[in-house]
This record gives C-alpha cells, structure tokens and sequence, in this order.
C-alpha cells in the first residue's frame, strides 16, 4: 500500500511536471504582450526594452520558464501583473476566500441534499419521488452551467424583483457587508454551481446504497428482527457511505471547472473570474498562477480519490 | 401442539414471465428439540421455505396465495412485520450458507451479536457484551473477550460461521434455520460445524430446520426428513426410513448419487439426468416424470400428492411399494450393486 | 459533470452478474441480442430520445437546405422582431433569422458531439485493447498514459489553448477526443483483461488464431455495449464543453453560429428579446438530455444486473 502511495505521488509530481511546462508556454502564446505593446505606435521601442528587461521578457524562454518554477518553488512568488503592477500573490490572495465560501457552500449543499435524495431513491426505488429525482439529476446533467445560473439570474433575480418589488438576490459581485447581504449574493451562484452537484451525489448515492441493499448481512440483520431502519440507516448506510470518499475528491475537481464559469457569470470576485478576466487581458502572470493552483489541486484531489479507490476497492481490501 | 406446524404453504414470485411458483403447497411440523431435514436440488424451493418462516422473502415480487404457517399457535402470514420483528431473532433465528458475506463488515461481530441481543431483551452494552463473549465461548472460539472486538475479516470462514451461529443462539431461540450452513465451508472445517451444532442444540434444545442439498449431513443430524422438488414435498418421514429405503424415485436417485466412501469401486454412481423443472410451466402430470428412472406412462397424465405408503412414510408417486421395490432392485442390478 | 464524462471512479458497483441472464435465455430460448432489445424498448424515454435524436441530426445535416434564409443574412426591416410566422424563433440585433442560426448552430454541436462520442471511443478503445491483450509495457504505458490525461483540469486548460487556438469545430472535435478516451479506455481494458483469461480466446490462441484476428473477432463484439454507452455520455459531455467554451467567447467564434456563442450574444438581451436565448438554450438542453436517456436506456438494457 505505501509503495502505492509512493508510486502515485512521483507519478502526479511528473504530471504536474509536463502541466507546468504546458501551462506556461500555453499562456505565453496567448499572450504576449510585448506583441501588443510594439504594435501601438505610441510607444517607444526603449520604453518596450525597458519594460521586457523590467519583467525578465527579454530572456530566452526556458531561462523565463526557469526563473518562474524557483521563484515559485523556492520563494512562493508568481512575479509581476503586467495589468495591475502588483503582487500577482497579493491578488490571489484577495481571490482566494471568495472561491473558497463559494465552492465550500456548493459542496455542503450537494453533499446534504445529494446524499439523502440518493439514500431515499434506493430504499423506495422506482417510486414517484426515485423517478423524479432520476429525471432532474438527468436534465441538471444536461444544462451547461452557465446556462443554469442565466435561468437562476434571469427569474430569481431579475424576474422576481420586477413581481414583487423587492430586491431578494442579487445577479453580481458578492455583497459588502452582513451575513443577510452576503447570503443575498452568494446563494444564486452557489445553487446553480451546487445543483449538478447534486445530481451526481445522489444518483452515485442511490446507486451505492442498491449495492448493498443486495448484500447478504442486510438479510442477517432483518433476521435478527432489526427494524427497517436500523437495516437501512445503520447496517446498509454505513457501508454505502464508504465508495462516498473518492466521489467527493473527483466532485471537488468538478466544483472548481464548474466554479471557473459560475464566477464569471455572477462576477463573483473569485479566483475563476479572475483567470478569465486574465485571459482575456493578457495578464500573462496571473493567468499562470491562477491555472497552476489549480492544476496542483487537481492533480491533488486525483491522487487522494485513487487512493481512497484502492482503499475501498473490495478486491484489495480482502486479500 | 407442535412448535411450528407450516400448513399447504405457497409461496410465489410475480416476474415478467409469468408466476414462479418457488414453494406449492409444503405442510410439515417441527416439535420442540426436534431437527427437520430438508432436503433438495437447487431450486427445490427450499431456501425459499425457510425465508418464508422469517417473512424475509421480498414483497413484491413475492405473495403467499394460500397456506399456514403456525408458530406456537399464531399464524406468522397474518403478523404484522412489527410483530415479525420481534420474532426474528427471538423465537427464530436463521443462519445463512455464506459465512463470508453473512457479517456486516463494518462492524465488529461483538457487535453485532450484542445488536442481536438488545433487540430483544432490556439489557445494558456490558450485559449484552458479556453474552455475546459467552456465546462466542460456547461456539468454541478461543479468546473470546479479545476476539468480541474484532471484525469479521479477521475471522477464518469456519469462525464466521462460528459467530453467525453464537449470533443466532444469542436470544436462545427456539428454532433455528439453518440454510445450507456448510456448504461454503471446507470438507474438514463441515463436520466440526454440524458437530457444534448437534452439542449445542443439546445444550439449548433448540429445535433445528436444516436446509441442505447434502443427505449426507441430514442423515447424520435430522430426526425426520423432507425431501423437495420443484417446490412441492415429494417425500417426509423418519430420517432411517427415508435414508434407507426411500419410496420416491427422486429421493433415491438422489441417494444413488452421492459417492460411497465404503463401496468405492464397487458401486456405479447414477447420476440424475436432466434438470429441475421450471418454476412457472409445471409439466403435466408428475414433476419429476421427465427425468425419473421408473417413469410409467401415467407418471405424465396423473399428478400424485403425498400419500402414506408406510406408517409415519409419506411419498409422492403412483407407484405402488412393491413396484418401486422392484424397479430399484432392477436398476441396482443394472449397476452391480449388491442387494443388502 | 462539468469536467469529463463517466470517470469509471465514480461509478458505484460495476460487478458482472451473468446468471440471471444465462437463466432467463434459457427460460424462453431468447438470444442475447434479443433480451437487450427487448429491455431496451421497455425504456420509453430512451426510445423517444433515439427518435428525437434522429430527427435533430437530420435537421442540423440538411440545414443549408431546409433553413429558410442564410445564417449571416441580415433582414433591416425585421430587427429584433419575436417569433412570427416569417421567423419561427425571432430576429436578432442584426436582423438575421434565429431559426437559421440555431440549425446552423446544431451542425456544430450535434457534429462535435457525434465526433467526439465515436472518436473518443474508437481511440480509447483500440488503446484499451491493445494494453490489455499485449499486457506488460504496452500495458503499463497506456495506464500510464490514461492515468496522465485524466488528472489534468480539463476545462481550464481548454479556456486558455482556447485564447491561443480558437477553436473551430474540428479542431475542438479532435481537442476533446484527445481529452475523453481515458474513461472508456479503462472501462474496455478491464473487460478486455477479463476476456483475455476467458476459455474461448484461450481456446482461440491454442488452435493458432492469429493476435488481430482474436481481437477484432472475440474481444470488439464484447466490449461493443460499453463502448456504446461511453460514447454517449463522451458526446453529451462534449456538447455541454463545447458550448461553454463557445459562451466564454473562447470556443466557435462568430459568425460561424453555435448554441454556445449564440447564448453569449443573447445574454444581454435576455429580459427583453427572450427567444434569442430561449431556442438555443432549449436545444442544447434537449439535445444532451436525449443523449444521456438513449445512454442509460442502453446500459440498462445491457446490464445483466437490472431486473425489469
């Protein structure tokens, strides 16, 4: 198992590896912007030297690439925004706990709604309420994202405010004060973010739990006259609820894409909403930060669900 | 009164091909300290007798159309599951063929069988603790106060077996189901369990339903025995009797195809050909006809019931006793056994 | 699901139960094929989700012939103008007709979607099959290799190659298949390991089968089910991607229409001229839903586990 483990954390090392070299190389074709800079005829060509040497842009590219992993590495330093002459670790850091609330309220949702709804499909399958929540976990895996928090914005802000003429929930940004402004802003992105969330908990749910619902120990502890739910919630629960580790690992990897286009939709001040925001820019630095965080968490949350699969996985387990 | 008296039991499943008719009218009685044998091929409807008994059969797909089952007097298809629930565990127990999937995984088997224990009676963690180390003990598993915490993957197959045993004695129940109890086990590890069994059914005077393929372990265990086929009873009475001298074909076919220990060599096994009916389309006439060595031409119009062909030996065929007589002695002759 | 279709992780209980299935055919002398189509028919949404399914593709195909004007035509008289009977989904802001524009779009989607589901597929699957039946460095470099693709994050990494590339359909076509095979690809290689030890390709091997010939006879016929449903859930996952990409303004680029970037123009307008967002917003949704039912109506049906 520790050779495993071992094993697995040198081989995501490497991915992360051959991410970096992609990730960087990536965004300098994306933009370059001294491309930019040379084509407005404003601007001197010293002021454009002055400015490569300022930000190491003069150098070859793997001596840039270099220079990027030990500052990183060594001094947890992602350089310059070229945009907003800043710490590009100072505007992280001011990204950082929006996306967190954010992606933390979506998986608290998901995981206690998802989990029940799943619970409750099994034991009453094919029941009216299993085939409902079959049904939308379905439709909610077939709406893009974005295309969920426009509905969301569109008749739970916009629309409701026009019915009833009062502000409940706001389309942007993410309030400035208070736990009710707060909640205002934060639950439409959160919903819409948390709600194919949802659908995956439960249908892995109901059919984790119908896996044991077959086994053998759950007819031994009917036998030994526990009622229904003692069998259900104790015996078949417990069991059930252990695949359930790997799943939230590869939800959260879900959650933080959905996140990317959730946040640029409510302009939720995010760190989605920043990569994007860099994209679009050019803001060569901040884009590699905000990407390689998220390839480290990736690459992270993989590592843990494999672990947690060969953990679990019957077949290892038992020998 | 007897302990338990199961009264033209039916017991069918509704599927998509038609009614599965699994256990077709079964009677039979179990005294107290008595030990039931049932006997069959599977698919015989046994296992799905003993579900029955506990109410564990799902329903749907399973319905009970017609039948008693008399438990102390009660009719248990009338109880609701509230009431079953009370009986499960308490009065009966049942324990299941496969020891290695029987036991929750998660939980340790002290706890498990002090579950068993606090479901049914009023006691304290450490009162059901110490019973569930007693019947640990009396299962013979060795270290049972350092064993009780363990779970089940650190028990061997026969110690499995061993707690789901302690588990289903641990409210002293006054029949015990036992569904092919050896079957999963090894040759050695089978006779140590049949062997507890007998020691603690002395013990308990429990009384004892043995469902099992194997005539081998009925004959070593059972008072009286109950062979089926295709969901019916095709023969009952005192395990020497039907043992030695079975008056159904089917329950001597059965015997003539277990290997002998003592004859090896000697004998030539006959095997059964064919294979059991098909649950939904019955074929006409008797069950076993298709595949029966001593078939008349009757055998396919007339469907026999169980009748008495000798004192407290019921079996279900049209032939007389003297023409089975004779048909086994032909057959043994045909094989070169040598007439006892 | 936003990220990457079916990670083979995720799926509680994959176990192989044949012998309800060997029971059942025997009770009535039914064929395989026959019992999963039986059970597939049963499945009514999935059937309905075929039909429609047909219906979209056949539309989207024969768009430049039966689309009433030109995707870039402009029409200065009717600007902006709700559905009527000249424009059966409205006008947008340049006048040109929505219906036009949400065939042409389909082209784009339900093409990257079809290419995706059946390239990732055949990639992943002749990958699958290779590892398994050749095992040992084959094997582990293709492991390795799945392992890799799966652990990167997918979505980011196509919103900044789609600042570099822009994508047009094929290329996103060909950039998602290189993301996608891996989940089919492990799903096939464990039926293939499984396979492999089986009598019959034993048996094949021991009278002088030659290696391809095994494969492509005795191995491809009976991993064909869970190729199907892969591909479905690959095509569907494609579309969603694809479409937000397009919504991101880094996907299809204007003025080659696609649901994706036909929402992102509309998204201003959403309160006023509803059905610029409405119809595309509507396809996409129907689209994949009926991809995802015909796919679980498809797995169930060859499921020996489900119980009807």
């Amino acid at each position: 198992m520790i050779a495993y483990v071992i094993r697995r954390l040198i081989f995501s090392l490497f991915v992360l590896f051959v991410l970096s070299i992609a990730i960087f190389l990536l965004v300098q074709l994306a933009a370059d912007p001294l491309t930019e800079l040379r084509q407005n005829p404003q601007i001197r060509g010293a002021d454009i030297d002055r400015l490569a040497a300022l930000y190491g842009l003069d150098q070859p590219m793997y001596v840039q690439y270099l220079i990027w992993m030990r500052d990183m590495l060594f001094y947890g330093d992602f350089g310059l925004s070229f945009r907003q002459n800043i710490d590009v670790t100072t505007i992280i850091g001011r990204r950082v706990w929006p996306t967190v609330q954010l992606i933390g309220s979506a998986m608290i949702l998901s995981i206690a709604i998802g989990i029940p709804l799943g619970v409750y499909s099994a034991i009453k399958k094919y029941s009216a309420l299993d085939k409902t929540v079959t049904f939308l976990a379905f439709v909610f895996f077939s709406i893009p994202v974005f295309l969920l928090g426009l509905v969301f914005q569109l008749i739970f802000a916009i629309k409701l405010a026009e019915w009833t003429g009062v502000r409940v929930f706001y389309v942007s940004g993410m309030g400035s004060g208070g736990l009710v402004d707060w909640l205002q802003h934060i639950t439409l992105p959160a919903l819409t973010l948390a709600l194919i969330s949802i659908a995956v908990y439960s249908r892995f749910q109901r059919s984790s739990m119908l896996d044991v619902l077959a086994a053998d120990y759950l007819r031994t502890a009917r036998a030994k006259g526990l009622n229904q739910r003692s069998v259900y919630l104790k015996h078949a629960l417990r069991n059930a609820l252990i695949p359930i580790v790997t799943l939230v690992a590869l939800d959260l990897i879900s959650l933080i894409a959905g996140a990317v286009v959730t946040e640029t939709v409510f302009a939720w001040p995010g760190l989605g909403f920043q990569l994007l925001n860099s994209v679009y820019n050019g803001d060569y630095n901040v884009s590699r930060a905000i990407l390689m965080i998220i390839a480290v968490i990736t690459v992270f949350l993989n590592l843990v669900a494999d672990i947690a699969y060969s953990l679990v996985d019957p077949r290892v387990s038992y020998s | 009164m007897a302990l338990l008296e199961v009264k033209n039991l039916k017991t069918h499943f509704k599927t998509p091909d038609g009614i599965v008719k699994a256990v077709d009218g079964v009677s039979f009685t179990v005294d107290e300290g008595e030990t039931l044998g049932i006997v069959g091929e599977s698919g015989s409807g046994k296992s799905v007798t003993a579900m029955s008994l506990m109410q564990l059969n799902p329903v749907p797909p399973c319905f009970y159309p017609e039948g008693e089952i008399l438990f102390e007097g009660r009719n248990l298809l009338e109880a609701s599951e509230r009431e079953m629930q009370k009986i499960r565990g308490d009065d009966m127990a049942m324990i299941f063929q496969d020891p290695m999937t029987s036991l929750n995984p998660v939980f340790t088997v002290g706890d498990q069988i002090m579950e068993a224990v606090r479901v049914h009676q009023k006691v304290s963690k450490k009162e059901a603790r110490d019973k569930a180390i007693e019947v640990l003990r009396d299962v013979g598993i060795a270290n049972p106060e350092k064993r009780v915490d363990e779970y089940p993957h650190q028990y061997s197959g026969g110690m499995r077996q061993r707690a789901m045993i302690a588990m289903a004695l641990s409210c002293n129940p006054k029949i015990l189901l036992a569904d092919e109890p050896t079957t999963a086990l090894d040759v050695t590890i089978q006779a140590q369990i049949l062997e507890l069994m007998v020691g603690l059914q002395e013990k308990y005077g429990t009384a004892i339903i043995m469902i099992t393929h194997d005539l081998g372990v009925v004959a070593q265990l059972a008072d009286k025995i109950m062979v089926m086929y295709g969901g019916r009873a095709v023969e009952t009475g005192p395990t020497d009797d039907v043992f030695y001298d079975p008056l159904m074909p089917y329950s001597w076919s059965l015997i003539r195809s277990i290997p002998r220990l003592d004859k090896a060599g000697e004998v030539r096994l006959l095997p059964i050909k064919g294979s059991p009916p098909s649950l939904i389309f019955l074929p006409k006439g008797c069950n076993f006809a298709p595949r029966c060595p001593f078939v008349k031409d009757e055998c396919h119009e007339i469907d026999p019931g169980l009748e008495e062909k000798r004192p407290g030996h019921r079996a279900a065929c049209i032939l007389s006793v003297e023409e089975i007589e004779e048909n086994k002695h032909r057959i043994d002759a045909e094989l070169g056994v040598e007439q006892a | 699901m936003v990220d990457r279709p079916g990670d083979s992780r995720g799926e509680a209980g994959t176990a192989v139960a044949e012998a309800p299935e060997a029971f059942e055919a025997q009770v009535k002398g039914r064929t395989q094929r026959e019992i999963i189509w039986r059970r597939f028919k049963k499945h009514k949404l999935a059937m309905v989700s075929g039909f429609v399914l047909v219906i979209l593709y056949v539309s989207a195909l024969a768009a430049p012939v039966i689309s009433p004007y030109g995707f870039a035509e402009q029409n200065f008289t009717a600007i902006n103008s709700p559905p009527s009977a000249e424009h059966w989904m409205g006008t947008d802001r340049l006048g040109r007709d929505a219906f036009t524009r949400v065939l042409h779009g389909g082209q784009v989607s339900l093409l990257v979607g079809l290419g995706v589901g059946v390239g990732s597929t055949i990639v992943g699957t002749a990958i699958a099959i290779s590892a398994g039946y050749y095992g040992r460095y084959v094997d582990t470099g293709a492991m390795g290799l799945t392992d890799f693709v799966l652990a990167l994050p997918a979505l980011p990494l196509l919103i900044v190659a789609g600042s570099v590339f822009r994508f047009s359909p094929p290329i996103i076509t060909l950039v998602l298949i290189l993301l996608f095979w891996p989940p089919i690809c492990r799903l096939v290689r464990g039926q293939v390991l499984s396979l492999r030890e089986s009598e019959f390709v034993q048996a094949a091997q021991a009278v002088g089968v030659p290696n391809w010939k095994i494969m492509v006879r005795h191995l491809l016929p009976n991993v064909i089910g869970v190729m199907v449903v892969q591909a479905t859930l690959a095509a569907g996952t494609a579309i969603l991607l694809e479409s937000i990409l397009s919504f991101l303004g880094l996907g299809i680029q204007p003025p080659t229409p696609s649901w994706g970037n036909m929402l992102e123009n509309a998204r201003t307008a959403m309160t006023n001229q509803w059905w610029l967002a409405f119809f595309p917003a509507l396809m996409i949704v129907i689209t994949v839903l009926c991809i995802n039912f015909l796919g679980d109506g498809l797995r169930d049906a060859m499921d020996p586990k489900s119980v009807e």
